[in-house]
C-alpha cells in the first residue's frame, strides 16, 4: 500500500514535470523579432539636454583591432567631443550611421545633426554628405554650423 | 523545526526576534548605496543576465553578452546603460549573442523580470537601480537561510553569531548586491541543505523531496550549482545506511526533474547552438591557475579587478581547517569541500564571484567555533586570536600608528592578561569555574567590538572608496 502511494507520488510528479515542459514550449515560442527588440529605443530614459559635445566615449575599441573610426564633434560653445568607435558596431559604414550611433549612445535622439553639423573626413577640405562611406581608421570631424 | 519549537519554546521565540532584527539590519546595510557600490559596469555580466531575462519575457528568445566562442549569431553594439561608456565599460562595443546559453536563465528572469515589471522594455532601461533590487531580497534570503541552517545543525548561539557576521561583514554585504549567478546559487543551496538537515533529523520523505527540488533549482542558476547535488549525496552517504539507496534515488529523481529543465529549454530554442555552447563551456581557458587555492585563502576578490582585505574570511579558513580535524565532517565542511572540488574542476577565470559560494560555509564554521569557544566547549584561545586579528585589522582603518601609541601600553597589557587567563581556562577545562564565565564575557565583548568596527568600516565604503580600491 505504502509502495503504491509512493509510486503515485512519483507518477504525479512526472506529470507535473511534463506540464511544466509543455508550458516552456508555449512560453519559448518567438513572440516578437529579437533583432527589432535589440534595436528598440528606450522610452523611460530621459533625453539628454545641453551641449552635444559634453559627452565622449571613454576608452578605445581595442578588441576591434584596426576596425575603428575616430569621431570628433566640435560645437559652437567651444566644447569638443573626441571619440573612437568600433566600425563593427555601425549598422552601415557611413558618416550618417556613425552620427546615429553617437546619438544612440549619448541619448540625443531628436537632434537633427544634418541641419546643425557639417562633416569632413580625414584631412579632406570638402564637406561630405551623411551617406559618405567610411574606411577603417578614418577620422570624421563634424563642426556645428 | 517543530522539534525546536516544542523543546525550547522561549529560546525559539528569542531566536526568532533576534533573527528578524538581524535580517532587517542585513537588508538595510545591503540597500545603502546598492546601485552605486560596486560601481555599475564593473562587470557587464550584471546587465547581461538581466537582458537575457528581459528578452526572454519580451520575445521568447534569450539575448545577452558572452565571452564564449561558438555563437553563430552575434552583433556589436554600444549599449550605454547607466552611462557605462562614460565610466567603466571601456571603449569596446558589447558583443551581443543570441540565443544566449552561457548559463541557465533563472537569475536573469528574476532581475530582468523585476525590471520588466517596473516598465523597462529595452536594454538601456535596465539600470542598476532597478536590476539590483531583487539581489537585496536574495541576499536577505541567504542570511535567513544561513541562520536556519546553523540553528538546525549547531544551535541557537551559532545561528545568531553566524547571522550577525553574515549581516555585517563588508565584503559579504557588497558582494551580495552583485547580479552574479553565485548569488542565486547560495540561498537555494542553503535552503536545500536545510531540508537535507531536517530529513537527517526526522526521516520524513517530504523533506528529502524538497531538498532534491531545491538542488535542481540551484543548477538552474548556474551549471556549477551541481555542487548542491554533490554535497547532498556526500551528506546522505555520511549517515544514512538503512535507506541509503532509496534516499539517493528519491533525491536524484527530484533533482533531475528540475535540473533537466535547462536542457529542455535549450533544446526548444536552438538545439545545435545549445550543444555547441555546452561543449565550448567545457573547454574554456583554465585561468584560475595552479595557485587558485592559495589565492582563495590570501585574497578576497570582489570583481575581476577589485580586492578588499577581509579578515573575517581569513580567520574563517582557519576555522574550516579546525573543522576538518573533527571525527565527523559537518554539513558546512562537506559543502565547502564539494565546492572546492567544483571550483577547481570548472575553474575558468579568477573572477571574484566564483569564490562567493565558499563564504557562507566558512562563516558557518567560524560561527560554530566562536559559539563553542564562548560556551567553553573548545579552547577559547582560537576565538580570542581570531577576534584579535579581525578587530586589530579594522582598528587600523580608524586609528593610525601615531595615534595608536597613546593606547599601546593598554593594548599590550590587556592582551597579555587575557591570553594568560584564557590559557588557564583552556588548561583547566571543567575546573576553571568562574573564569569560564569571565572568558565567555570577554569573547562576547571582543566579538561585539570586532563586529562594530567592521560595520563602521562598511559604512565608509561609498563610491569614492570604491574608486580607490585596487
Amino acid at each position: 500500500m505504502l509502495l503504491l502511494k509512493k509510486n503515485k507520488l512519483y507518477i504525479f510528479s512526472f506529470i507535473a514535470y511534463l506540464f511544466v515542459v509543455f508550458l516552456l514550449f508555449l512560453f519559448l515560442r518567438p513572440r516578437y523579432s529579437y533583432i527589432e527588440f535589440i534595436e528598440r529605443k528606450p522610452t523611460l530614459k530621459a533625453e539628454k539636454t545641453g551641449s552635444l559635445c559634453q559627452y565622449h566615449l571613454e576608452g578605445e575599441p581595442i578588441e576591434s583591432g584596426s576596425e575603428y573610426v575616430k569621431f570628433r564633434l566640435v560645437c559652437k560653445d567651444g566644447l569638443v567631443s573626441q571619440n573612437t568607435f568600433s566600425r563593427l558596431a555601425l549598422k552601415e559604414s557611413t558618416v550618417g550611421s556613425l552620427v546615429a550611433t553617437y546619438k544612440d549612445v549619448f541619448g540625443f535622439e531628436s537632434v537633427d545633426f544634418e541641419k546643425r553639423f557639417e562633416c569632413k573626413v580625414n584631412s579632406d577640405a570638402n564637406f561630405v554628405g551623411f551617406a559618405y562611406s567610411l574606411e577603417a581608421k578614418d577620422e570624421v570631424i563634424c563642426v556645428e554650423k | 523545526m517543530r522539534l525546536f519549537v516544542l523543546k525550547n519554546n522561549y529560546k525559539f521565540i528569542i531566536w526568532l526576534i533576534l533573527s528578524f532584527v538581524i535580517v532587517l539590519v542585513g537588508y538595510s546595510l545591503r540597500k545603502d548605496d546598492y546601485a552605486t557600490v560596486p560601481l555599475p559596469g564593473t562587470s557587464m555580466d550584471e546587465y547581461s543576465y538581466s537582458w537575457v531575462g528581459l528578452s526572454l519575457i519580451e520575445t521568447g528568445y534569450p539575448v545577452g553578452i558572452s565571452g564564449i566562442d561558438g555563437y553563430k549569431n552575434q552583433l556589436y553594439k554600444y549599449i550605454n546603460v547607466d552611462d557605462v561608456y562614460q565610466s567603466t565599460a571601456g571603449g569596446n562595443p558589447l558583443k551581443i549573442n543570441y540565443p544566449w546559453f552561457d548559463h541557465p536563465p533563472t537569475l536573469g528572469l528574476i532581475t530582468g523580470g523585476y525590471a520588466w515589471m517596473k516598465g523597462a522594455r529595452t536594454f538601456e532601461e535596465t539600470n542598476a537601480y532597478l536590476i539590483r533590487k531583487p539581489m537585496l531580497w536574495l541576499g536577505s534570503l541567504t542570511l535567513a537561510s544561513l541562520m536556519v541552517l546553523l540553528l538546525i545543525n549547531s544551535g541557537y548561539v551559532a545561528s545568531v553569531v553566524g547571522g550577525i557576521m553574515w549581516a555585517t561583514i563588508p565584503s559579504v554585504v557588497i558582494s551580495s548586491r552583485m547580479i552574479q549567478a553565485e548569488n542565486g546559487v547560495i540561498p537555494f543551496w542553503l535552503l536545500s541543505l536545510i531540508f537535507i538537515s531536517l530529513y537527517r533529523k526526522n526521516r520524513k520523505l517530504g523533506y528529502l523531496i524538497f531538498a532534491g527540488l531545491l538542488a535542481g533549482v540551484v543548477t538552474l542558476f548556474k551549471l556549477s550549482g551541481i555542487v548542491c547535488l554533490l554535497s547532498s549525496i556526500v551528506i546522505l552517504l555520511s549517515d544514512s545506511r538503512r535507506y541509503l539507496k532509496r534516499d539517493l534515488m528519491v533525491f536524484f529523481f527530484y533533482y533531475s526533474l528540475i535540473a533537466s529543465l535547462f536542457v529542455v529549454y535549450g533544446l526548444i530554442i536552438d538545439p545545435y547552438q545549445f550543444i555547441a555552447i555546452f561543449l565550448s563551456n567545457s573547454s574554456r581557458y583554465y585561468g584560475i591557475g595552479s595557485e587558485a587555492v592559495l589565492k582563495l585563502l590570501t585574497q578576497t576578490k570582489l570583481t575581476n579587478l577589485k580586492y578588499i582585505t577581509e579578515p573575517w574570511l581569513l580567520v574563517s579558513w582557519l576555522a574550516f581547517f579546525v573543522a576538518l580535524s573533527r571525527k565527523k565532517l559537518s554539513v558546512y565542511a562537506i559543502s565547502l569541500c564539494s565546492y572546492l572540488a567544483i571550483y577547481i574542476f570548472f575553474g575558468s577565470y579568477p573572477y571574484g564571484w566564483y569564490s562567493f559560494p565558499f563564504w557562507p560555509f566558512l562563516i558557518a564554521e567560524l560561527a560554530v567555533l566562536l559559539s563553542s569557544s564562548i560556551r567553553s566547549v573548545v579552547s577559547p584561545l582560537w576565538a580570542f586570536w581570531s577576534l584579535l586579528l579581525v578587530g586589530g585589522y579594522y582598528l587600523t582603518k580608524f586609528v593610525n600608528i601615531e595615534e595608536f601609541q597613546r593606547f599601546s601600553s593598554w593594548w599590550k597589557n590587556s592582551i597579555f592578561i587575557i591570553s594568560v587567563l584564557l590559557m588557564i581556562v583552556s588548561v583547566m577545562k571543567k575546573k576553571a569555574g568562574w573564569m569560564k564565565y569571565l572568558s565567555a564575557l570577554l569573547l562576547v565583548l571582543m566579538f561585539t567590538v570586532a563586529v562594530y568596527l567592521s560595520y563602521k568600516f562598511l559604512r565608509t565604503i561609498d563610491i569614492d572608496y570604491w574608486y580607490k580600491l585596487s
